[in-house]
Protein backbone atom coordinates (compact mmCIF):
# COMPACT_ATOMS: atom_id res chain seq x y z
CA UNK A 1 0.00 0.00 0.00
CA UNK A 2 2.42 2.67 -1.00
CA UNK A 3 0.84 4.80 -3.25
CA UNK A 4 1.97 8.16 -2.41
CA UNK A 5 4.73 9.69 -5.04
CA UNK A 6 7.68 9.91 -3.68
CA UNK A 7 8.19 13.46 -4.50
CA UNK A 8 6.34 16.05 -6.13
CA UNK A 9 4.37 18.82 -3.87
CA UNK A 10 2.86 18.03 -0.26
CA UNK A 11 -0.71 16.36 -0.44
CA UNK A 12 -3.22 18.46 0.06
CA UNK A 13 -4.12 17.70 3.63
CA UNK A 14 -7.50 15.93 3.98
CA UNK A 15 -9.75 14.87 6.89
CA UNK A 16 -9.22 11.00 7.80
CA UNK A 17 -12.07 8.75 7.42
CA UNK A 18 -14.55 8.21 9.48
CA UNK A 19 -14.18 12.37 10.78
CA UNK A 20 -17.73 12.42 9.38
CA UNK A 21 -18.88 9.59 11.77
CA UNK A 22 -17.13 10.53 14.72
CA UNK A 23 -17.89 13.95 14.92
CA UNK A 24 -22.49 12.51 14.47
CA UNK A 25 -21.36 9.78 17.23
CA UNK A 26 -19.57 12.12 19.55
CA UNK A 27 -22.27 14.47 19.34
CA UNK A 28 -24.53 12.16 20.72
CA UNK A 29 -22.96 10.47 23.17
CA UNK A 30 -22.03 13.91 24.82
CA UNK A 31 -25.81 14.68 25.10
CA UNK A 32 -26.59 11.30 26.41
CA UNK A 33 -23.94 11.39 28.68
CA UNK A 34 -25.04 15.36 30.04
CA UNK A 35 -28.42 13.78 30.33
CA UNK A 36 -27.02 11.04 32.31
CA UNK A 37 -24.64 13.22 34.80
CA UNK A 38 -27.43 16.02 34.97
CA UNK A 39 -30.52 13.68 35.74
CA UNK A 40 -31.01 15.11 38.97
CA UNK A 41 -31.57 18.47 37.72
CA UNK A 42 -33.40 17.19 34.23
CA UNK A 43 -35.96 14.44 35.58
CA UNK A 44 -38.93 16.33 36.57
CA UNK A 45 -40.06 13.44 38.82
CA UNK A 46 -38.31 11.28 41.85
CA UNK A 47 -37.80 8.18 39.88
CA UNK A 48 -38.42 5.82 42.45
CA UNK A 49 -41.48 8.13 44.17
CA UNK A 50 -44.66 5.46 43.41
CA UNK A 51 -48.09 7.08 42.73
CA UNK A 52 -51.57 4.73 43.10
CA UNK A 53 -53.43 7.89 41.35
CA UNK A 54 -51.13 8.05 37.94
CA UNK A 55 -50.63 4.93 37.44
CA UNK A 56 -50.18 3.80 33.64
CA UNK A 57 -50.56 7.54 32.66
CA UNK A 58 -50.22 8.42 28.86
CA UNK A 59 -47.51 10.54 27.84
CA UNK A 60 -48.68 14.21 29.31
CA UNK A 61 -47.16 17.85 30.26
CA UNK A 62 -46.53 16.38 33.76
CA UNK A 63 -45.15 12.65 32.58
CA UNK A 64 -43.77 13.36 29.79
CA UNK A 65 -43.53 9.31 28.32
CA UNK A 66 -46.47 8.18 30.70
CA UNK A 67 -46.26 6.44 33.95
CA UNK A 68 -45.24 2.82 35.18
CA UNK A 69 -47.61 0.65 36.75
CA UNK A 70 -46.46 2.49 40.20
CA UNK A 71 -47.03 5.68 38.71
CA UNK A 72 -43.29 6.26 38.08
CA UNK A 73 -42.20 8.63 35.35
CA UNK A 74 -40.94 7.16 32.42
CA UNK A 75 -38.60 9.89 31.36
CA UNK A 76 -37.13 10.33 34.59
CA UNK A 77 -36.80 6.51 35.01
CA UNK A 78 -34.94 6.73 32.06
CA UNK A 79 -32.66 9.00 32.44
CA UNK A 80 -31.37 7.41 35.30
CA UNK A 81 -31.01 4.02 33.93
CA UNK A 82 -28.85 5.59 31.79
CA UNK A 83 -26.51 6.35 34.71
CA UNK A 84 -26.15 2.39 35.96
CA UNK A 85 -26.10 2.11 31.90
CA UNK A 86 -23.10 4.08 31.17
CA UNK A 87 -21.32 3.76 34.21
CA UNK A 88 -21.23 -0.07 33.89
CA UNK A 89 -20.47 -0.13 30.53
CA UNK A 90 -17.71 1.95 30.56
CA UNK A 91 -16.25 0.51 34.22
CA UNK A 92 -16.40 -3.24 32.76
CA UNK A 93 -14.94 -2.01 29.52
CA UNK A 94 -11.53 -0.08 31.30
CA UNK A 95 -11.50 -3.36 33.56
CA UNK A 96 -11.11 -5.40 30.20
CA UNK A 97 -8.83 -3.18 28.48
CA UNK A 98 -6.71 -2.97 31.26
CA UNK A 99 -6.67 -6.55 32.48
CA UNK A 100 -6.49 -7.75 28.93
CA UNK A 101 -3.95 -5.63 27.69
CA UNK A 102 -1.61 -6.73 30.63
CA UNK A 103 -1.97 -10.09 30.78
CA UNK A 104 -1.87 -9.91 26.81
CA UNK A 105 1.33 -8.08 26.28
CA UNK A 106 2.89 -10.18 29.08
CA UNK A 107 1.87 -13.55 27.22
CA UNK A 108 2.90 -12.35 23.45
CA UNK A 109 6.12 -10.26 24.99
CA UNK A 110 6.71 -13.37 27.70
CA UNK A 111 5.99 -16.56 25.39
CA UNK A 112 7.22 -19.79 27.08
CA UNK A 113 5.00 -21.46 29.66
CA UNK A 114 3.28 -18.32 30.96
CA UNK A 115 1.67 -17.84 27.60
CA UNK A 116 0.83 -21.50 27.43
CA UNK A 117 -1.10 -21.04 30.77
CA UNK A 118 -3.01 -17.78 30.47
CA UNK A 119 -3.76 -18.57 26.67
CA UNK A 120 -5.41 -21.86 28.02
CA UNK A 121 -7.14 -20.06 30.75
CA UNK A 122 -9.04 -17.47 27.78
CA UNK A 123 -9.33 -20.59 25.59
CA UNK A 124 -11.97 -22.17 28.62
CA UNK A 125 -12.99 -18.57 28.46
CA UNK A 126 -14.05 -18.49 24.73
CA UNK A 127 -15.70 -22.09 25.32
CA UNK A 128 -19.12 -20.09 26.24
CA UNK A 129 -21.09 -17.87 24.23
CA UNK A 130 -20.33 -14.31 25.63
CA UNK A 131 -24.19 -13.79 26.89
CA UNK A 132 -24.42 -17.41 29.08
CA UNK A 133 -20.49 -16.75 30.97
CA UNK A 134 -22.09 -13.02 31.60
CA UNK A 135 -25.57 -14.89 33.04
CA UNK A 136 -23.92 -17.37 35.21
CA UNK A 137 -21.00 -15.29 36.33
CA UNK A 138 -23.46 -12.85 37.40
CA UNK A 139 -25.94 -15.43 38.88
CA UNK A 140 -22.74 -16.54 40.79
CA UNK A 141 -21.41 -13.30 42.18
CA UNK A 142 -25.38 -12.06 43.59
CA UNK A 143 -26.38 -9.45 42.36
CA UNK A 144 -25.19 -5.63 42.30
CA UNK A 145 -23.62 -3.06 39.76
CA UNK A 146 -20.14 -3.66 40.82
CA UNK A 147 -20.43 -7.88 40.81
CA UNK A 148 -22.34 -6.83 37.15
CA UNK A 149 -19.31 -5.07 36.48
CA UNK A 150 -17.14 -7.64 36.99
CA UNK A 151 -18.86 -10.35 35.10
CA UNK A 152 -18.90 -7.79 32.01
CA UNK A 153 -15.53 -7.29 32.12
CA UNK A 154 -14.65 -11.12 32.49
CA UNK A 155 -16.42 -11.31 29.01
CA UNK A 156 -15.21 -8.97 27.25
CA UNK A 157 -11.49 -9.97 28.67
CA UNK A 158 -10.20 -12.38 25.66
CA UNK A 159 -11.19 -9.32 23.07
CA UNK A 160 -8.47 -7.31 24.42
CA UNK A 161 -6.40 -10.30 25.69
CA UNK A 162 -5.52 -11.54 22.18
CA UNK A 163 -5.30 -8.24 20.52
CA UNK A 164 -2.73 -7.46 22.92
CA UNK A 165 -1.35 -11.01 22.30
CA UNK A 166 -0.43 -10.46 18.63
CA UNK A 167 0.94 -7.44 18.79
CA UNK A 168 3.24 -8.36 21.32
CA UNK A 169 4.02 -11.26 19.54
CA UNK A 170 4.66 -9.12 16.33
CA UNK A 171 6.55 -6.29 18.29
CA UNK A 172 9.02 -8.34 20.12
CA UNK A 173 10.86 -9.99 16.51
CA UNK A 174 10.97 -5.84 15.80
CA UNK A 175 14.52 -4.63 15.72
CA UNK A 176 14.64 -1.80 17.79
CA UNK A 177 12.99 -3.82 20.96
CA UNK A 178 16.32 -5.98 20.09
CA UNK A 179 18.12 -2.86 20.51
CA UNK A 180 16.43 -2.38 23.91
CA UNK A 181 17.72 -5.44 24.89
CA UNK A 182 21.22 -5.01 23.76
CA UNK A 183 21.25 -1.83 25.60
CA UNK A 184 20.19 -3.57 28.83
CA UNK A 185 17.07 -2.62 29.05
CA UNK A 186 14.91 -4.43 31.97
CA UNK A 187 11.78 -5.72 30.65
CA UNK A 188 9.37 -3.87 32.87
CA UNK A 189 10.88 -0.58 30.80
CA UNK A 190 10.96 -2.18 27.45
CA UNK A 191 6.88 -3.67 27.64
CA UNK A 192 6.25 0.01 29.22
CA UNK A 193 8.40 2.21 27.15
CA UNK A 194 8.15 0.66 24.01
CA UNK A 195 5.43 -1.89 23.48
CA UNK A 196 2.68 -0.28 25.29
CA UNK A 197 2.22 2.75 23.90
CA UNK A 198 2.63 1.01 20.24
CA UNK A 199 -0.89 -1.32 21.03
CA UNK A 200 -2.56 1.89 22.73
CA UNK A 201 -4.22 2.93 19.93
CA UNK A 202 -5.54 -0.39 18.20
CA UNK A 203 -6.61 -1.02 22.17
CA UNK A 204 -8.64 2.40 22.46
CA UNK A 205 -10.45 1.60 19.25
CA UNK A 206 -12.04 -1.78 20.03
CA UNK A 207 -12.19 -0.10 23.23
CA UNK A 208 -14.64 2.09 21.62
CA UNK A 209 -16.58 -0.87 19.86
CA UNK A 210 -16.48 -2.94 22.92
CA UNK A 211 -18.63 -0.09 24.81
CA UNK A 212 -21.36 -0.30 22.56
CA UNK A 213 -21.12 -4.46 23.63
CA UNK A 214 -21.10 -3.75 27.08
CA UNK A 215 -24.26 -1.92 27.31
CA UNK A 216 -25.42 -4.18 25.15
CA UNK A 217 -24.77 -7.01 27.54
CA UNK A 218 -25.81 -4.95 30.67
CA UNK A 219 -29.26 -4.15 29.14
CA UNK A 220 -29.01 -7.84 28.06
CA UNK A 221 -28.77 -8.99 31.65
CA UNK A 222 -31.06 -6.38 33.08
CA UNK A 223 -34.06 -7.87 30.70
CA UNK A 224 -33.43 -11.26 32.38
CA UNK A 225 -33.39 -10.05 35.74
CA UNK A 226 -30.17 -10.09 36.54
CA UNK A 227 -29.25 -6.50 36.25
CA UNK A 228 -28.63 -3.63 39.20
CA UNK A 229 -31.17 -4.97 41.71
CA UNK A 230 -34.84 -2.96 42.39
CA UNK A 231 -35.95 -0.39 42.71
CA UNK A 232 -32.80 1.20 40.52
CA UNK A 233 -34.21 1.99 37.13
CA UNK A 234 -32.05 0.28 34.41
CA UNK A 235 -32.80 0.59 30.38
CA UNK A 236 -32.86 -3.10 30.52
CA UNK A 237 -35.05 -3.71 33.18
CA UNK A 238 -37.60 -0.86 31.95
CA UNK A 239 -38.10 -2.97 28.71
CA UNK A 240 -38.68 -5.60 30.43
CA UNK A 241 -41.39 -3.84 32.80
CA UNK A 242 -42.94 -2.55 29.32
CA UNK A 243 -42.88 -6.21 27.82
CA UNK A 244 -44.95 -7.75 30.60
CA UNK A 245 -47.14 -4.65 29.51
CA UNK A 246 -46.74 -4.69 26.11
CA UNK A 247 -50.54 -5.09 25.18
CA UNK A 248 -51.95 -2.37 27.25
CA UNK A 249 -49.19 0.07 27.37
CA UNK A 250 -46.71 -0.84 24.58
CA UNK A 251 -44.86 2.96 25.26
CA UNK A 252 -43.41 1.33 28.39
CA UNK A 253 -40.97 -0.13 26.40
CA UNK A 254 -40.90 1.41 23.16
CA UNK A 255 -39.42 4.46 24.79
CA UNK A 256 -36.40 2.74 26.72
CA UNK A 257 -35.95 0.64 23.61
CA UNK A 258 -35.37 3.88 21.60
CA UNK A 259 -32.82 4.97 24.24
CA UNK A 260 -30.53 1.87 23.99
CA UNK A 261 -30.87 2.25 20.86
CA UNK A 262 -29.71 6.22 20.77
CA UNK A 263 -26.75 4.83 23.13
CA UNK A 264 -25.65 1.94 20.74
CA UNK A 265 -25.99 4.01 17.78
CA UNK A 266 -23.67 6.76 19.22
CA UNK A 267 -21.09 4.41 20.35
CA UNK A 268 -21.10 2.30 16.99
CA UNK A 269 -20.89 5.32 14.90
CA UNK A 270 -17.71 6.44 17.31
CA UNK A 271 -16.39 3.14 17.15
CA UNK A 272 -16.51 2.65 13.70
CA UNK A 273 -15.28 5.99 12.57
CA UNK A 274 -11.97 5.99 15.26
CA UNK A 275 -11.49 1.91 13.16
CA UNK A 276 -11.41 3.73 9.91
CA UNK A 277 -9.56 6.77 11.14
CA UNK A 278 -6.82 4.42 12.48
CA UNK A 279 -6.98 2.28 9.63
CA UNK A 280 -7.92 3.77 6.37
CA UNK A 281 -7.60 0.12 4.60
CA UNK A 282 -10.88 -0.73 6.14
CA UNK A 283 -13.37 1.68 4.55
CA UNK A 284 -13.78 2.69 1.21
CA UNK B 1 -9.65 -33.79 5.59
CA UNK B 2 -10.79 -36.46 7.94
CA UNK B 3 -7.49 -36.94 9.71
CA UNK B 4 -6.88 -32.77 9.47
CA UNK B 5 -10.39 -32.72 11.65
CA UNK B 6 -8.90 -35.24 13.87
CA UNK B 7 -6.28 -33.69 14.68
CA UNK B 8 -8.57 -30.60 15.47
CA UNK B 9 -10.85 -31.91 17.44
CA UNK B 10 -7.80 -33.94 19.58
CA UNK B 11 -6.08 -30.25 20.39
CA UNK B 12 -9.58 -29.33 21.54
CA UNK B 13 -9.74 -32.48 24.05
CA UNK B 14 -7.33 -30.59 26.63
CA UNK B 15 -9.75 -26.95 26.88
CA UNK B 16 -12.31 -29.29 27.12
CA UNK B 17 -11.32 -31.28 30.17
CA UNK B 18 -10.74 -27.59 31.58
CA UNK B 19 -14.30 -26.58 31.23
CA UNK B 20 -15.50 -29.91 33.00
CA UNK B 21 -13.42 -29.18 35.46
CA UNK B 22 -14.69 -25.43 35.82
CA UNK B 23 -18.33 -26.68 35.49
CA UNK B 24 -17.90 -28.76 38.43
CA UNK B 25 -15.68 -26.57 40.53
CA UNK B 26 -18.82 -23.74 39.77
CA UNK B 27 -21.25 -25.60 41.48
CA UNK B 28 -19.31 -26.42 44.03
CA UNK B 29 -17.99 -22.38 45.12
CA UNK B 30 -21.36 -21.21 44.93
CA UNK B 31 -22.25 -20.26 48.17
CA UNK B 32 -24.86 -22.41 50.44
CA UNK B 33 -25.72 -26.01 51.02
CA UNK B 34 -28.18 -27.38 48.12
CA UNK B 35 -29.51 -29.83 50.81
CA UNK B 36 -30.69 -26.50 52.81
CA UNK B 37 -32.06 -24.78 49.49
CA UNK B 38 -33.89 -28.19 48.36
CA UNK B 39 -35.19 -29.34 51.61
CA UNK B 40 -36.11 -25.40 53.10
CA UNK B 41 -34.25 -24.06 56.25
CA UNK B 42 -36.40 -25.79 58.55
CA UNK B 43 -34.48 -29.13 57.59
CA UNK B 44 -33.61 -31.58 60.52
CA UNK B 45 -29.74 -32.80 60.54
CA UNK B 46 -30.72 -36.37 59.41
CA UNK B 47 -32.72 -35.08 56.28
CA UNK B 48 -29.81 -32.81 55.56
CA UNK B 49 -27.34 -36.15 55.95
CA UNK B 50 -29.91 -38.39 54.42
CA UNK B 51 -29.80 -35.93 50.93
CA UNK B 52 -25.65 -35.56 51.41
CA UNK B 53 -25.21 -39.38 51.13
CA UNK B 54 -27.97 -39.92 48.55
CA UNK B 55 -26.15 -37.02 46.20
CA UNK B 56 -23.36 -38.22 47.12
CA UNK B 57 -22.12 -34.93 48.45
CA UNK B 58 -21.01 -36.83 51.44
CA UNK B 59 -18.28 -37.75 49.57
CA UNK B 60 -14.21 -36.58 49.51
CA UNK B 61 -14.03 -33.73 47.18
CA UNK B 62 -11.58 -35.50 44.17
CA UNK B 63 -14.15 -39.04 45.16
CA UNK B 64 -16.90 -36.80 43.66
CA UNK B 65 -14.60 -35.40 40.74
CA UNK B 66 -14.21 -38.77 39.63
CA UNK B 67 -17.53 -39.95 39.73
CA UNK B 68 -18.35 -36.79 37.81
CA UNK B 69 -15.97 -37.31 34.81
CA UNK B 70 -16.48 -41.25 34.63
CA UNK B 71 -20.68 -40.44 34.59
CA UNK B 72 -19.80 -37.73 32.09
CA UNK B 73 -17.60 -40.14 30.11
CA UNK B 74 -20.64 -42.76 30.02
CA UNK B 75 -23.04 -39.86 28.63
CA UNK B 76 -25.14 -38.88 31.98
CA UNK B 77 -24.88 -36.02 32.94
CA UNK B 78 -26.72 -36.76 36.49
CA UNK B 79 -30.25 -35.77 37.18
CA UNK B 80 -31.49 -32.70 38.03
CA UNK B 81 -31.37 -31.63 41.98
CA UNK B 82 -35.68 -30.34 41.81
CA UNK B 83 -36.99 -32.27 39.54
CA UNK B 84 -35.31 -35.69 39.93
CA UNK B 85 -35.45 -36.18 35.93
CA UNK B 86 -31.93 -37.12 34.01
CA UNK B 87 -30.41 -33.70 33.15
CA UNK B 88 -29.40 -35.29 29.16
CA UNK B 89 -33.06 -35.91 28.52
CA UNK B 90 -33.76 -32.03 29.84
CA UNK B 91 -31.02 -30.69 27.72
CA UNK B 92 -32.19 -32.76 24.68
CA UNK B 93 -35.15 -32.21 24.96
CA UNK B 94 -34.96 -28.51 24.09
CA UNK B 95 -31.74 -28.59 22.11
CA UNK B 96 -33.66 -28.98 19.11
CA UNK B 97 -35.16 -26.03 19.50
CA UNK B 98 -32.15 -23.84 19.88
CA UNK B 99 -30.17 -25.59 17.02
CA UNK B 100 -33.44 -24.56 15.00
CA UNK B 101 -33.31 -20.90 16.51
CA UNK B 102 -29.92 -20.18 16.01
CA UNK B 103 -29.78 -22.12 12.36
CA UNK B 104 -32.54 -20.04 11.27
CA UNK B 105 -30.75 -16.82 12.33
CA UNK B 106 -27.73 -17.59 10.71
CA UNK B 107 -29.93 -18.18 7.75
CA UNK B 108 -31.31 -15.03 8.11
CA UNK B 109 -27.96 -13.42 8.71
CA UNK B 110 -26.17 -14.54 5.50
CA UNK B 111 -28.95 -14.89 3.05
CA UNK B 112 -29.42 -10.78 3.59
CA UNK B 113 -26.26 -10.29 4.55
CA UNK B 114 -24.07 -11.50 1.75
CA UNK B 115 -26.60 -9.66 -1.55
CA UNK B 116 -26.53 -6.62 0.98
CA UNK B 117 -22.78 -6.72 0.95
CA UNK B 118 -22.49 -7.38 -2.51
CA UNK B 119 -24.67 -4.29 -3.53
CA UNK B 120 -22.70 -2.09 -1.19
CA UNK B 121 -19.52 -3.28 -2.72
CA UNK B 122 -20.98 -2.17 -6.40
CA UNK B 123 -22.06 0.73 -5.67
CA UNK B 124 -19.16 1.50 -3.54
CA UNK B 125 -19.84 5.45 -2.40
CA UNK B 126 -23.45 5.71 -4.20
CA UNK B 127 -26.55 5.67 -2.51
CA UNK B 128 -26.76 1.72 -2.26
CA UNK B 129 -23.62 1.94 -0.70
CA UNK B 130 -24.65 4.67 2.19
CA UNK B 131 -28.12 2.92 2.62
CA UNK B 132 -26.31 -0.60 3.31
CA UNK B 133 -24.39 1.51 5.79
CA UNK B 134 -26.94 3.01 7.61
CA UNK B 135 -29.18 -0.36 7.76
CA UNK B 136 -25.71 -1.98 9.38
CA UNK B 137 -25.19 0.90 11.39
CA UNK B 138 -29.10 -0.09 12.87
CA UNK B 139 -28.95 -3.84 12.80
CA UNK B 140 -25.58 -3.42 14.89
CA UNK B 141 -27.54 -0.99 17.42
CA UNK B 142 -30.47 -3.35 18.40
CA UNK B 143 -29.93 -5.73 21.42
CA UNK B 144 -31.18 -9.19 20.69
CA UNK B 145 -34.07 -8.02 23.18
CA UNK B 146 -35.16 -5.29 21.96
CA UNK B 147 -35.21 -5.98 18.26
CA UNK B 148 -36.92 -9.27 19.78
CA UNK B 149 -39.55 -7.15 21.76
CA UNK B 150 -40.14 -4.56 18.76
CA UNK B 151 -40.70 -7.22 15.87
CA UNK B 152 -43.59 -8.56 18.27
CA UNK B 153 -45.18 -5.25 18.89
CA UNK B 154 -45.06 -4.60 15.20
CA UNK B 155 -45.76 -7.54 13.70
CA UNK B 156 -47.64 -9.61 15.79
CA UNK B 157 -49.50 -7.30 18.01
CA UNK B 158 -50.29 -4.28 15.75
CA UNK B 159 -50.46 -6.09 12.12
CA UNK B 160 -50.92 -9.43 13.96
CA UNK B 161 -49.41 -11.45 10.87
CA UNK B 162 -47.61 -13.30 13.04
CA UNK B 163 -48.38 -15.90 15.62
CA UNK B 164 -47.54 -13.87 19.21
CA UNK B 165 -46.39 -17.22 21.00
CA UNK B 166 -44.15 -19.25 18.47
CA UNK B 167 -44.11 -22.49 19.94
CA UNK B 168 -46.18 -25.38 19.79
CA UNK B 169 -46.51 -26.05 16.19
CA UNK B 170 -45.59 -29.76 15.45
CA UNK B 171 -43.53 -30.34 12.49
CA UNK B 172 -46.18 -31.95 10.13
CA UNK B 173 -47.56 -28.17 9.62
CA UNK B 174 -44.57 -26.64 7.74
CA UNK B 175 -46.03 -23.13 7.28
CA UNK B 176 -47.14 -22.70 10.73
CA UNK B 177 -43.58 -23.37 12.50
CA UNK B 178 -42.15 -21.15 9.66
CA UNK B 179 -43.78 -18.28 10.54
CA UNK B 180 -43.56 -18.81 14.77
CA UNK B 181 -39.71 -19.31 13.42
CA UNK B 182 -39.91 -16.22 11.25
CA UNK B 183 -39.55 -13.20 13.67
CA UNK B 184 -37.34 -15.14 16.60
CA UNK B 185 -35.00 -16.17 13.42
CA UNK B 186 -35.19 -12.93 12.15
CA UNK B 187 -34.70 -10.88 15.44
CA UNK B 188 -31.63 -13.13 16.52
CA UNK B 189 -30.08 -12.78 12.92
CA UNK B 190 -30.53 -8.95 12.51
CA UNK B 191 -26.84 -8.43 14.15
CA UNK B 192 -25.36 -10.88 12.15
CA UNK B 193 -26.88 -9.52 9.17
CA UNK B 194 -25.56 -6.34 9.33
CA UNK B 195 -21.80 -8.10 10.44
CA UNK B 196 -21.69 -9.94 7.32
CA UNK B 197 -22.80 -7.28 4.98
CA UNK B 198 -19.42 -5.65 6.84
CA UNK B 199 -17.25 -8.67 6.05
CA UNK B 200 -18.88 -9.30 2.47
CA UNK B 201 -18.33 -5.71 1.37
CA UNK B 202 -14.69 -5.46 2.83
CA UNK B 203 -13.70 -8.52 0.97
CA UNK B 204 -15.57 -7.79 -2.32
CA UNK B 205 -13.77 -4.08 -2.15
CA UNK B 206 -10.30 -6.15 -1.87
CA UNK B 207 -10.63 -8.89 -3.95
CA UNK B 208 -11.98 -7.04 -7.38
CA UNK B 209 -8.78 -5.17 -7.20
CA UNK B 210 -6.85 -8.09 -7.80
CA UNK B 211 -5.66 -9.57 -11.15
CA UNK B 212 -7.66 -12.44 -11.55
CA UNK B 213 -10.78 -10.13 -11.65
CA UNK B 214 -8.78 -7.34 -14.38
CA UNK B 215 -8.45 -10.96 -16.67
CA UNK B 216 -11.57 -12.02 -16.14
CA UNK B 217 -12.80 -8.15 -17.06
CA UNK B 218 -10.13 -7.68 -20.01
CA UNK B 219 -11.41 -11.22 -21.64
CA UNK B 220 -15.00 -10.12 -21.61
CA UNK B 221 -16.52 -12.28 -19.01
CA UNK B 222 -20.15 -10.55 -17.77
CA UNK B 223 -19.81 -8.01 -14.49
CA UNK B 224 -22.64 -9.98 -13.55
CA UNK B 225 -21.04 -12.91 -13.30
CA UNK B 226 -17.52 -11.50 -11.99
CA UNK B 227 -19.42 -10.55 -9.04
CA UNK B 228 -21.26 -13.57 -8.26
CA UNK B 229 -19.31 -16.20 -9.02
CA UNK B 230 -15.48 -15.00 -9.26
CA UNK B 231 -15.05 -12.72 -6.82
CA UNK B 232 -18.29 -13.72 -3.78
CA UNK B 233 -16.63 -17.46 -3.95
CA UNK B 234 -13.21 -15.44 -2.87
CA UNK B 235 -15.31 -13.61 -0.56
CA UNK B 236 -16.86 -16.72 0.84
CA UNK B 237 -13.99 -17.58 2.74
CA UNK B 238 -13.97 -14.79 5.10
CA UNK B 239 -18.06 -15.13 5.55
CA UNK B 240 -17.61 -18.83 6.89
CA UNK B 241 -15.13 -18.06 9.25
CA UNK B 242 -17.22 -14.76 10.46
CA UNK B 243 -20.22 -17.72 10.68
CA UNK B 244 -18.01 -20.11 12.80
CA UNK B 245 -16.93 -17.25 15.05
CA UNK B 246 -20.26 -15.92 15.57
CA UNK B 247 -22.73 -18.77 15.68
CA UNK B 248 -21.27 -19.28 19.59
CA UNK B 249 -22.56 -15.54 20.06
CA UNK B 250 -26.01 -16.05 18.69
CA UNK B 251 -26.25 -19.43 20.68
CA UNK B 252 -25.81 -17.45 23.51
CA UNK B 253 -28.29 -14.04 22.46
CA UNK B 254 -30.77 -16.46 21.67
CA UNK B 255 -31.70 -16.79 25.36
CA UNK B 256 -33.14 -13.46 24.96
CA UNK B 257 -34.76 -14.25 21.84
CA UNK B 258 -36.21 -17.43 23.83
CA UNK B 259 -37.89 -15.32 26.79
CA UNK B 260 -39.32 -12.57 24.62
CA UNK B 261 -40.67 -15.39 22.08
CA UNK B 262 -41.63 -18.16 25.35
CA UNK B 263 -39.56 -20.72 22.74
CA UNK B 264 -38.31 -23.80 24.75
CA UNK B 265 -34.95 -23.76 24.45
CA UNK B 266 -31.38 -23.65 26.19
CA UNK B 267 -31.15 -20.29 27.36
CA UNK B 268 -34.56 -20.71 29.21
CA UNK B 269 -33.49 -23.95 31.02
CA UNK B 270 -30.59 -21.48 32.10
CA UNK B 271 -32.49 -19.02 33.55
CA UNK B 272 -34.81 -21.67 35.16
CA UNK B 273 -31.71 -23.43 36.34
CA UNK B 274 -30.50 -20.49 37.84
CA UNK B 275 -34.11 -19.36 39.44
CA UNK B 276 -34.19 -22.43 40.85
CA UNK B 277 -31.01 -23.15 41.99
CA UNK B 278 -30.83 -26.46 40.48
CA UNK B 279 -27.28 -26.46 40.07
CA UNK B 280 -26.74 -30.20 38.69
CA UNK B 281 -28.85 -29.19 35.55
CA UNK B 282 -26.65 -25.77 35.40
CA UNK B 283 -23.52 -28.20 35.99
CA UNK B 284 -25.21 -30.38 33.20
CA UNK B 285 -25.73 -26.94 30.78
CA UNK B 286 -22.09 -25.80 30.96
CA UNK B 287 -21.50 -28.80 29.85
CA UNK B 288 -23.96 -28.75 26.77
CA UNK B 289 -23.06 -25.18 26.07
CA UNK B 290 -19.21 -25.80 25.72
CA UNK B 291 -19.21 -29.00 23.87
CA UNK B 292 -21.45 -26.82 21.34
CA UNK B 293 -19.64 -23.79 21.05
CA UNK B 294 -16.22 -26.23 20.65
CA UNK B 295 -18.16 -28.37 18.15
CA UNK B 296 -19.40 -25.44 16.26
CA UNK B 297 -15.71 -24.14 15.83
CA UNK B 298 -14.49 -27.76 14.71
CA UNK B 299 -17.00 -27.43 11.96
CA UNK B 300 -16.17 -24.10 10.73
CA UNK B 301 -12.82 -25.91 9.83
CA UNK B 302 -14.15 -28.64 7.92
CA UNK B 303 -16.06 -25.90 5.92
CA UNK B 304 -13.01 -24.68 4.72
CA UNK B 305 -12.15 -26.82 2.86
CA UNK B 306 -15.33 -26.85 1.37
CA UNK B 307 -15.31 -23.30 0.74
CA UNK B 308 -11.81 -23.03 -0.37
CA UNK B 309 -9.80 -26.31 -1.71
CA UNK B 310 -6.52 -24.81 -0.95
CA UNK B 311 -7.14 -25.64 2.80
CA UNK B 312 -6.75 -28.91 1.87
CA UNK B 313 -3.61 -29.24 0.73
CA UNK B 314 -2.14 -27.58 3.67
Amino acid sequence: MNDAPETGPPPRKVRSPGWHAIVIGASIMVVVILAALFAPLIAPHDPYAQSMLARFRPPSAEYWLGSDRFGRDTFSRILYGLRITLWTALASTVMAMVTGTAAGILSGYHGGRVDRWISAANDVLMSFPQMVAGIIIVALLGPGVTNLIIAIAITTFPAFYRMARSAALALRERDYIDACRVLGYSDLRIVSRHILPETMDDMIVIATLWLATAVRTESSLAFIGLGAPPPAATLGGLVREGFDNLLDFPGLAIWPSLAILVVMIGLNLMGDGLRDANDPRTSA
Amino acid sequence: MLRYFGRRVLTLIPTLFAVLTLAFVLVRIVPGDPALIILGDQATPEAIARFHSETGLDLPIWQQYLGFLSELLRGDLGVSMISNRPVLTSIMEVLPYTLELSLAGVAVGVSFGVPLGVIAARSNGGWADWAVRILTLGGLSFPAFVSAVMLLLVFSVWLGWFPVISTGKPITDPVGRLMSLALPAFSLGLVMMAYVARVTRGGMMNVMRSDFIRTARAKGVPARRIVWKHALRNVLLGVVTFTGLYFSVLIGNSVLTEIVFNRPGLGKLVVGALERRDYTLLQGLVVAYAILVVLVNALTDLCYGAVDPRVKTE
